[in-house]
């Protein structure tokens, strides 16, 4: 049996020994370079069809293809070599080109070369049919100077310089649909740069200005919501923002008709190219950044602290949740109404056994799916459930739990059982399993750890600082003296 | 007593559990076998009866008899029957974006020849009338099959930015060509190719988005391959003097935004491989949102034009000014004309509101051209006659079902031609998705119907039963015959392949295919002039047949569907697969 000092002096060991694994990432590589490897992100087409498209496209005999979840992740992993090359429109090409050492290629040959592909324009619900018709009326009447004057502040005189001063408020994660007549809540991706500019909190670009310009047109103040790429359309068509600020234009579709409708194009795109780091320049790959990337830049610190703060308040709420239901269901054990028994006893056994991340994404896409809960309360309820019928089983099999026999329900003893190591092991695994969290948009820090690991290339560092996290939030859960003070039978 | 009570309450605790179990056993199997059964009808019930039930197959042929026709021209005109006031409610012409109310071509079109070449298979089923499906002959005694090679090619991503189309498609011939060793130099032939005596270079655009070239004897690529981007299912068509390829995208291209990028219709020189033009997408004229190109197009050399038939609606015939230095191997084109024909058919409109939301009719099938005539069918089931200098429609025939097989255009013995048109079953269901859909003969100089020649068929999942195949037009030994694959039936998964005598329409021979077969049958002539006939099939099969007897000869199987037509020279056979692959194979 491992003691108490045992146990921590494990820990530092575990720790260190991680430590050392994360430094040997930076110093031998953990940041590599695959010459056919191509990253980018899409609105919402499946990495194997955007896998396709660029061997198809850029006529490309074999290409591993790695999706991003935002585009600075994917020009992080240009940057350090991680992928080769990036895929982007040829507006971010552009754009990129007057940022840093890129340069980017075309296709050898496209249909309609010369021709715009398609447009960049805003992308609304079908049923929104007013503020679509007054967006295309504003776009509509929008000069070719003004256009350009919207559109050139971040294409044509650079970006970074003019970002002070026209920073937007983005506003927090929206759960519901908008209901206030006064705002106008607009999707932004991030994936289009300098179309949409997401930095740290604030989001800027000439499709956001424009969105901005349009709807203080109509009297309404904009709201921004930063989406993830891939959910882009899922949040438009839910009615969590009233539009994107950025999609491609319908006007050629052939097919059946979409669900969302977009305006007229304000962007034309001609092509796409691949963007590549110019020969000769400084890799950002070594190791002094492997700190630096992970915990300070771009407020990483800000970003960790908040995870951790989630995932504590995940684990509480979870573990509070499993706790008042397994009481339920302990109680319910003892009734004198047979349906009552088998029908707490079954819910038990059902609850742990679904694996929890299940149970998360039950509530959080089915039950409490759409506006109806906040994501996090359906994330604590799905482990909580899980939990809860851990406990049960646990509190039902152990003397300790008052409740093994028919009719010796006690409280006291209940409380006095969630201190002791079979529940404070269930209240670890429960802790355990709020890393599945992040599946619902909930930034936990196993999530938040890995998103930054992709972000800066440094993948095993991230998930060494999660690991120690957890082992040390282990070793509190199974030593925090909170039942100690309740005295009865045990 | 107690222990009494104890063992019966054992005993129908026991019989319980036996029976919960048997039960739950029950329920697996039923649930089990529920799955197989959707598993088999693809998922949708109301396909049972087609997957369990077979159709009556094949039908007697209808004859048509009419009063001998009163005009004494051998010129296409309408008859009462195949009056175009009667099926078209409205034509529209429109030249270089106006729509105007007559058209007079300038430059005359008159295509004396059928377009066959000297130098190899230059269009879909080698002419402009689509009546030949091989050229030279197989050095040896014609009995026998040889695998020679294979060559990758790849898939494309389909525009709902999730399936692909693979391969080779329909209906997908490659074209061969035996150039002449001045047109070898000029062109960016890889040097081995221009030096090899007796190249033969095969031109495929896949429906991998590339135009591949390769040396027909061995697989081996002969130039670089074009990267167009756009997905290519049809059959390409090569101008008869100059390197110029004509060939039109099938469908459009999506994006990693979720853009659409319209089908269209490209032109590449092949001197240097590079896009000299393109047109027809997204066209606002067009009567349909679908764009596709699947038709082959065809140069009517005199007049300098090209002339495709559209499945958006739309006819084009594009005046291209074509230029071609022979010194300096420079070729260009500057197209300065582009006329447009549009017609609106009360019937077809009718099947496909009925059918689906897009209104008009398309073209996927290749036309045949006879002087300024051009003969071509549509979706909707309307097959007509344009005098394409006036582009106004001669006249028109209902055939009442989707025409994908393209027609075939013969010359009789008695002076007048006769057309040879498939259809596929789409509109006249039965509540079990059952129907006919056949073979019909045309008169060309009238439009009236001859002979039919029925097959019931099934259609399923959008996949139609019937001829999608273009007929092969017997000739020498085989003269009097027109062979043809029918697809879906007797039963769903399969299919039969015959051969039909062109007085009559009643079989001579029928060869059951346990498949599908869409890819056109392609005749042989042996040195002794025996008919051959090489059938791919959905199956992967290519069959070699006696064209007379329908005795099988021999058979390679590639173990995947083709779907394209392929093309023979000599002893050589080419084709594409849905396996992503181009084989070679041999005559012996």
């Amino acid at each position: 049996m491992i003691t108490s000092r045992g146990k921590w002096i494990a820990l530092a060991a575990a720790i260190l020994l991680l430590a050392a694994l994360a430094a040997g990432e930076a110093l031998w590589g953990g940041r590599t370079t695959s010459p056919n490897r191509i990253g980018g992100v899409s609105l919402g087409m499946p990495d194997e069809s955007v896998e396709l498209f660029l061997q198809g496209y850029f006529g490309l005999e074999s290409v591993e293809y790695e999706s991003f979840p935002d585009f600075e992740s994917a020009r992080m992993a240009l940057d350090c070599g991680r992928v080769s090359a990036i895929w982007t429109a040829d507006v971010t090409a552009d754009y990129l080109k007057q940022e840093g050492p890129y340069s980017s290629v075309g296709p050898a040959e496209t249909p309609g070369q010369g021709q715009e592909r398609f447009s960049f324009a805003f992308a609304f619900r079908r049923e929104d049919e007013e503020l679509f018709s007054s967006a295309e009326q504003f776009l509509g009447n929008l000069s070719g100077d003004e256009k350009k004057k919207v559109l050139g502040r971040f294409l044509f005189e650079g970006p970074y310089g003019h970002l002070n001063s026209i920073q937007h408020r983005r506003t927090d994660e929206k759960t519901s649909k908008n209901s206030d007549p006064e705002t106008i809540r607009i999707g932004v991706t991030g994936a289009v740069p300098p179309l949409e500019l997401i930095y740290d909190s604030d989001v800027s670009g000439s499709a956001v200005l424009l969105a901005c310009n349009w709807a203080r047109s109509i009297g309404r103040e904009p709201e921004f919501v930063v989406l993830p790429p891939a959910d882009a359309y899922i949040n438009l068509l839910a009615g969590k923002v009233d539009l994107l600020a950025v999609s491609a234009s319908s006007e050629n579709h052939s097919l059946t008709e979409t669900k969302y409708i977009t305006t007229t194009g304000y962007l034309g795109v001609k092509e796409y190219r691949l963007v590549t780091r110019e020969k000769g320049a400084e890799s950002m790959g070594s190791w002094t950044n492997m700190i630096k990337d992970n915990l300070i830049s771009g407020g990483a610190y800000r970003k960790i602290l908040s995870a951790a703060v989630v995932t504590l308040g995940t684990t509480a709420a979870a573990w509070i949740t499993a706790a008042l239901l397994a009481l339920l269901c302990l109680r319910m054990r003892q009734s004198g109404n047979r349906f009552l028994r088998g029908f707490a006893g079954g819910a038990a056994y059902i609850f742990r056994s679904v694996p929890a991340l299940l149970l998360v994404l039950l509530l959080g896409f089915g039950l409490f799916g759409g506006s109806r809960l906040p994501v996090f309360l359906s994330a604590a309820l799905g482990i909580g459930l899980y939990g809860a019928g851990l406990l049960t089983e646990a509190a039902g099999e152990s003397a300790a739990g008052g409740c093994s026999e028919p009719g010796k329900f006690s409280l006291r003893a209940f409380l006095i059982f969630l201190g002791t190591k079979p529940a404070r092991k269930i209240a670890v695994t429960v802790m355990q399993w709020t890393t599945v969290v992040s599946c619902l948009g909930v930034n936990d820090l196993a999530g938040m750890m890995q998103t930054i690991g992709r972000r800066t290339m440094f993948p095993v560092f991230a998930i060494v600082f999660s690991i120690a996290f957890y082992l040390v939030l282990t070793v509190l859960l199974e030593r925090i003296p909170y039942t100690d003070g309740i005295k009865g039978e045990k | 007593m107690k222990d009494e009570s104890r063992a019966k309450r054992s005993r129908r605790a026991r019989v319980l559990r036996a029976a919960a179990i048997v039960t739950a056993a029950v329920l697996l199997a039923a649930l089990c076998g529920f799955f197989a059964l959707l598993v088999k009808v693809k998922g949708n019930l109301s396909y049972v009866y087609n997957y369990f039930f077979d159709t009556r197959g094949s039908l007697p042929a209808v004859q048509y008899t009419y009063e001998a026709d009163a005009s004494e021209e051998h010129v296409p005109h309408a008859v009462e029957q195949t009056e175009p006031d009667r099926y078209l409610a409205e034509t529209k012409i429109v030249v270089n974006d106006t729509v105007v109310p007559e058209y007079d071509r300038e430059n005359k079109i008159a295509v004396q020849d059928s377009g066959e070449s000297r130098q190899g298979i230059l269009t879909f089923r080698g002419s402009y009338r689509r009546d030949v499906s091989s050229f030279g002959t197989p050095a040896g005694a014609g009995n026998a099959l040889a695998k020679s090679w294979q060559v990758k090619t790849g898939r494309f991503l389909k525009d709902d930015g999730v399936n692909y189309w693979s391969g080779n498609g329909w209906t997908g011939q490659p074209l061969a060509v035996a150039w002449t060793q001045e047109m070898k130099e000029r062109m960016n032939l890889y040097p081995a190719a221009k030096a090899k005596e007796g190249l033969v270079e095969i031109i495929y655009p896949g429906m991998d988005g590339w135009i591949h070239f390769l040396d027909m004897e061995t697989g081996e690529a002969t130039r670089d391959a074009i990267n167009v981007g756009m997905t290519f299912k049809g059959t390409c068509s090569l101008h008869p003097e100059y390197p110029l390829l004509v060939c039109g995208s099938g469908d459009s291209a999506t994006g990693p935004f979720g853009e659409q990028v319209s089908a269209r219709i490209f032109l590449y020189s092949l001197i240097d491989g590079k896009k000299l033009y393109e047109w027809a997408a997204n066209d606002p004229f067009a009567p349909r949102r679908w764009h596709g190109f699947d038709s082959s197009p065809i140069f009517a050399v005199e007049a300098d034009t090209v002339i495709a038939p559209g499945e958006n609606g739309v006819l084009y015939t594009v005046r291209l000014n074509t230029s071609f230095d022979e010194t300096k191997g420079e070729l260009q084109v500057s197209p300065d004309e582009t006329v447009r024909y549009i017609y609106d058919s009360n019937a077809s409109r009718e099947r496909y509101e009925a059918s689906e939301s897009d209104i008009g009719s398309g073209s996927e099938s290749s036309a045949v051209i006879w002087e300024n005539y051009l003969f071509f069918g549509d979706n909707g089931g309307i097959f007509q006659c344009l005098d394409l200098n006036t582009m106004k429609p001669v006249w028109v025939q209902d055939l009442r079902e989707d025409i994908n097989s393209s027609p075939v255009l013969e010359s009789g013995e008695d002076g007048r031609l006769y057309l040879y048109v498939g259809t596929t079953l789409k509109y006249h269901t039965d509540s079990h998705h059952i129907g006919t859909a056949g073979i019909y003969k045309l008169d060309a100089f009238t439009g009236q119907i001859l002979w039919y020649k029925p097959y019931e068929v099934h259609t399923v999942s959008g996949l139609a039963g019937g001829v999608l195949a273009s007929g092969a037009l017997g000739s020498g030994k085989a003269s009097g015959y027109i062979y043809y694959a029918i697809s879906k039936t007797p039963s769903v998964d399969t299919g039969c392949l015959v051969a039909l005598c062109t007085d009559t329409g009643e079989e001579a021979w029928r060869v059951d295919l346990p498949c599908d077969a869409w890819s056109s049958g392609c005749l042989v002539y042996t040195k002794n002039g025996d008919p051959r006939l090489a059938q791919c099939c959905g199956n992967g099969d290519i069959l070699l047949l006696d064209a007379l007897t329908g005795k099988q000869l021999d058979k390679l199987n590639y173990g995947a569907n083709i779907e394209s037509t392929p093309v023979i020279f000599g002893s050589r056979i080419v084709v594409g697969l849905r396996s992503e692959y181009i084989i070679g194979a041999e005559i012996k």
